[in-house]
């Protein structure tokens, strides 16, 4: 069953008293929350995510309470509450909440999910070639994720790059994607019939509405990519589309720089990191225009050779 | 004495005593036995256990996955730990040798029950007299202290503690604590650190030294029972009851020298509770003459009642349980608090600090 099969009432329902749980990539969260919009909201935006009801093993139970306190009514707040440990997440005005379930599980899988190495990276894949787009925040890798998984493509990831440290895969963590400030219109231009939930002004990274991951992504999450190409991309409003290749020395250090855990995974991790560069080829993009990006590297990606 | 009512929490205490029996456990039991695991910090010490009886990879993929991620975790807060002592024995090659405690010297002398123990920082013991001049040395080389040097928190350490504010090198993420004594100078217990400094012994790095064997244990029983609010420690007693069982098959007489060593210590109070807690609550295999040869360290009837009942309650980590069993814990975890601070100073001196951490908290100085 996925979210799509419920009523907003019942995931109301489910939300105030044990809790729903819900599978999003390799992780199942439990979620509990007595706020009755966020219900509404989850059902559209969670609605390709499976709904588990059967008895699974939790990674992180997830709650979003209202402070007991003069702040439960005037000018009403919400916290992030975890058993897995304490973010340190100050309290959000409550018409945040969704904002803050995605930052908070975030933090959650940043903090616990050392069976993988993460990169802070976007992940797509097509025609069953794996892309990693590794790159700092506000250098476009949401908006170019969200762009290719409306063009088609299996969408990954648009955060974590987990690389399975046994497979040396990527495994699939479909989350919500928060497209920033003019990002939000531009995805709506590129593809009118993306799904993108209510607009929040003024978070801590300006304003963020949420574009929900194609059916398609969701139902082959289980599913691990192999890894072909790695760009690091960088929006830049005066260049339409350029492309460069970046050596493997290099593609290797930049990559190894931008893991959240490398240190913590060790040797483990830069096997993975090696073995990732071996069998990628590495660029640099620049761009300013996504239907551009998305036909080069279409091209580019079909004029490498089939897996031996 | 103690009995369980949790089934959860009984999971995770079979599972300490015997490893084969997470096997055991049906999906929801495994998950339940999981989360308590992670909040108690013996995750990846049961799975560094599990992986050596060969039965990791028996369990289901995702809870597999879940252990290994923590193991790594863990390996990596070793490492850290390990670099740091190996900096700190470069620092002070010429000035002093350096006695490891606690987690630091668990993980030198490779202790196998405790690989994957969860420490934040390395904490060593130097004579008093070289107190400043090691200080000193860690500051030239690049160590720096958190607080602010003629702040109420450097003064409240320097002139209440026994150790100095922590001290963490400006390139690394681990704090050092220096001590010059393992119980704060107003506690009303107070064991002479010249007798555990001069029974220290070398380990297998240079210039590095631990604790003798009687005295990691006794350390271990006062950090816990003495220096601590005991809420959610059952960490610890895992330490105390690993460390029991590695000392005595190691070294022959251990109960004997532990015993003459309580004494001289003047530690005998939470060596008993040691004892006795472990035992019951980890069936640690304490001999009976032991056990005999302690009752005269216990408290009177009164204290002893309180502090049976209100212990395990405290100790163990959360669980949901019935109404009256919640009320109960945060009964017993708010009486443990007030008697920590009780052994911990003087009543006017608490209140005294009390005060003035409450005046800077007002004034937004904290």
């Amino acid at each position: 069953m996925r979210f799509s099969d419920l009523s907003s009432s019942t995931i109301y329902h489910y939300l105030k008293t044990q809790g729903v749980v819900y599978q999003c990539g390799p992780f199942n969260i439990q979620l509990k929350a007595n706020i009755p919009f966020l219900a509404e909201q989850l059902h559209v935006l969670f609605a390709h995510y499976p709904f588990i009801e059967h008895d699974v093993l939790i990674d992180f139970r997830v709650n979003l309470a209202r402070p007991y306190s003069h702040r439960y009514w005037w000018r009403p707040q919400v916290l992030f509450k975890t058993a897995e440990g304490d973010p340190g997440m100050a309290p959000f005005p409550l018409d945040h909440a969704l904002p803050m379930l995605e930052w908070g599980t975030n933090w959650c899988v940043a903090s616990q999910s050392h069976y993988y190495l993460m990169l802070h990276s976007a992940a797509v894949e097509y025609q069953g070639k794996g892309v990693l787009l590794p790159a700092w925040p506000g250098s476009g890798k949401s908006t170019l994720c969200a762009a290719f998984a409306m063009r088609g493509w299996r969408m990954l990831s648009d955060e974590f790059g987990l690389i399975d440290l046994e497979t040396g895969l990527i495994q699939p963590i479909p989350k919500l994607i928060p497209l920033k400030n003019q990002s939000i219109d531009v995805i709506r231009n590129f593809a009118p019939d993306a799904v993108i939930g209510p607009l929040f002004t003024k978070t801590r990274k300006g304003d963020v509405a949420h574009f929900r991951p194609p059916l398609t992504s969701v139902a082959q999450s289980e599913v691990q990519a192999k890894p072909r190409l790695v760009i690091f991309p960088k929006y830049q409003s005066e260049t339409r589309f350029k492309l460069t290749e970046v050596t493997k020395a290099q593609a290797l250090l930049r990559l190894a720089n931008n893991a959240f855990n490398y240190q913590i995974v060790g040797k483990k991790g830069f096997h993975a990191v090696k073995s990732l560069i071996d069998e990628s080829n590495c660029y640099e993009l620049y761009f300013n225009d996504l239907d551009t990006v998305v036909e080069k590297l279409q091209q580019l990606i079909e004029s490498l050779p089939p897996e031996e | 004495m103690y009995s369980c009512e949790s089934a959860t929490l009984l999971n995770l205490i079979r599972s300490l005593n015997d490893i084969h029996y997470v096997v055991s456990l049906k999906s929801v039991e495994l998950d339940g036995w999981l989360q308590l695991a992670k909040q108690s910090g013996l995750l990846a010490t049961l799975g560094y256990r599990l992986q050596d009886a060969g039965l990791l990879s028996t369990l289901p993929e995702k809870a597999r996955r879940t252990i290994l991620g923590t193991m790594h975790f863990s390996g990596y807060l070793s490492q850290m730990a390990q670099w740091e002592i190996n900096r700190l024995q470069r620092t002070l090659k010429d000035v002093s040798d350096i006695v490891l405690l606690k987690g630091a010297a668990y993980i030198t002398q490779q202790i196998p029950g405790l690989r994957g123990r969860y420490l934040s920082d390395v904490d060593i013991l130097v004579p008093e007299e070289q107190l400043n001049y090691v200080e000193q040395c860690l500051l030239k080389a690049g160590w720096e202290s958190h607080k602010p040097p003629s702040g109420y928190d450097d003064y409240y350490y320097r002139q209440w503690m026994h150790e100095i504010p922590p001290l963490r090198h400006r390139f690394r993420s681990v704090d050092v604590d220096l001590h010059h004594r393992i119980l704060p100078r107003t506690s009303r217990l107070n064991p002479d650190p010249d007798l555990l400094l001069a029974t220290a012994q070398s380990c297998t790095i240079s210039g590095v030294k631990v604790l003798s064997a009687e005295d990691q244990f006794l350390h271990s029983c006062v950090h816990l029972f003495y220096d601590s609010e005991l809420k959610n420690r059952l960490r610890d007693l895992v330490d105390l009851d690993v460390l029991y069982r590695y000392f005595t098959e190691k070294y022959a007489g251990f109960d004997q020298k532990l015993l003459a060593r309580a004494n001289e210590l003047g530690v005998q109070r939470p060596f008993y509770y040691s004892l006795i807690h472990t035992r019951s609550i980890l069936k640690t295999p304490i001999p009976d003459d032991l056990l005999q040869s302690i009752q005269q360290f216990k408290p009177n009837v009164l204290v002893n009642c309180l502090m049976n009942k209100w212990l395990p309650l405290a100790l163990l980590p959360v669980d949901s349980g019935p109404r009256l069993h919640k009320m109960n814990r945060l009964l017993a975890i708010w009486g443990l608090y007030i008697r920590s601070h009780w052994l911990r100073m003087p009543p006017f001196l608490l209140t005294k600090h009390l005060f003035i951490k409450a005046w800077m908290r007002l004034g937004g100085k904290v």
